[in-house]
């Protein structure tokens, strides 16, 4: 049951991810530009259009390793990485399983400048790791007499076995979607 | 549902993703283990002027930190989306939510334990809550 929700939570991110590119390619102020750009190729105006290299691929080139927590899908993640425990930014290392709830927060990416939702599943059911990187950014979080937004929590306490491993960082949908 | 009473916020959606998917799930479906009730009855509350109160003193509900007017439009949005088609549905409104959230209930889970307990006896479905 939940290898099934890592699956989903996986396929989720990439589904967001691939939905936003697809509006990148489909909507985008820049990658129109470049459309109307490649379809002037050889022409006069040519070397006066603002023409956009990328062809609308989003989140080329971005700077922050996702290793560091200052990369940043992490704006508002309380734990230890999952990619320096062992497994990925969205995929749990063998041997734990993701958690059935968890905290979900808003983080700006840089590269397109849009708001994104990220769920912060924990990792359950195996001991933390030495050396993984912790992160404590929880940008958005509230004091804990406000129980509901407050993320100071351990999300594997809906899961058959609560020992916490680490958190990964799934993108769940857009602000402005 | 209007789109101006949330054009400075986020969309019931967005909301409903932030404040209440981390618990009930993004497919409203909850978690048992974490005492986390599926969405997917929310209309056995909602159709009798008792099970509105509840939904509106509902724990999650009253620490989300959403204005009277999202929770309004989150709580119709959830309604709409997983509540079952076959049961009629009326929109919460500002000064519904306004007046119910006035009203003070000191335990709400003894609250909805009668508000379920005269449910089934009235042979409607009820969501499991595992609370003591």
């Amino acid at each position: 049951m939940l290898k099934i929700i890592e699956k989903l939570l996986q396929s989720l991110d990439k589904r967001t991810e691939a939905r936003m590119r697809r509006t990148a390619d489909i909507a985008g102020r820049r990658s129109a530009l470049a459309k109307i750009g490649g379809v002037l190729v050889g022409s006069a105006l040519m070397p006066i259009l603002p023409f956009d290299r990328s062809l609308g691929v989003a989140f080329a080139g971005d700077a922050v390793a996702e290793t560091s927590c200052d990369y940043w899908r992490y704006c508002a993640l309380d734990g230890t990485l999952c990619n320096t425990s062992g497994g990925t930014l969205t995929s749990c290392p063998a041997g734990s399983e993701a958690s059935k709830v968890s905290w979900i927060g808003t983080c700006k990416n840089p590269t397109d400048n849009k708001d994104y939702l990220v769920s912060y599943n924990d990792c359950c059911g195996k001991a933390e790791v030495n050396g993984g990187t912790f992160c404590f950014t929880n940008k958005a979080e509230r004091p804990g007499y406000l129980m509901g937004l407050h993320n100071d929590i351990n999300w594997c306490m809906a899961n058959e076995n609560k020992g916490y491993h680490c958190t990964v960082a799934v993108l769940v949908g857009m602000v402005d979607a | 549902m209007t789109t101006s009473a949330f054009a400075a916020g986020h969309t019931p959606q967005v909301n409903y993703i932030l404040r209440c998917a981390g618990c009930h799930g993004l497919d409203g479906t909850g978690s048992s283990i974490g005492g986390v009730p599926p969405l997917g009855l929310i209309k056995t509350f909602t159709s009798d002027p008792e099970g509105r109160l509840y939904v509106m003193h509902v724990p999650g509900v009253v620490n989300s930190g959403l204005s009277n007017q999202e929770i309004a439009d989150v709580i119709n949005y959830v309604a709409q989306r997983w509540g079952s088609p076959d049961l009629p549905f009326e929109s919460f409104g500002l000064e519904e939510v306004n007046h119910l959230r006035s009203i003070n209930i000191s335990d709400v889970v003894s609250y909805r334990r009668d508000l379920t307990s005269r449910y089934i006896s009235e042979g409607k479905r009820v969501p499991e809550y595992p609370w003591p």
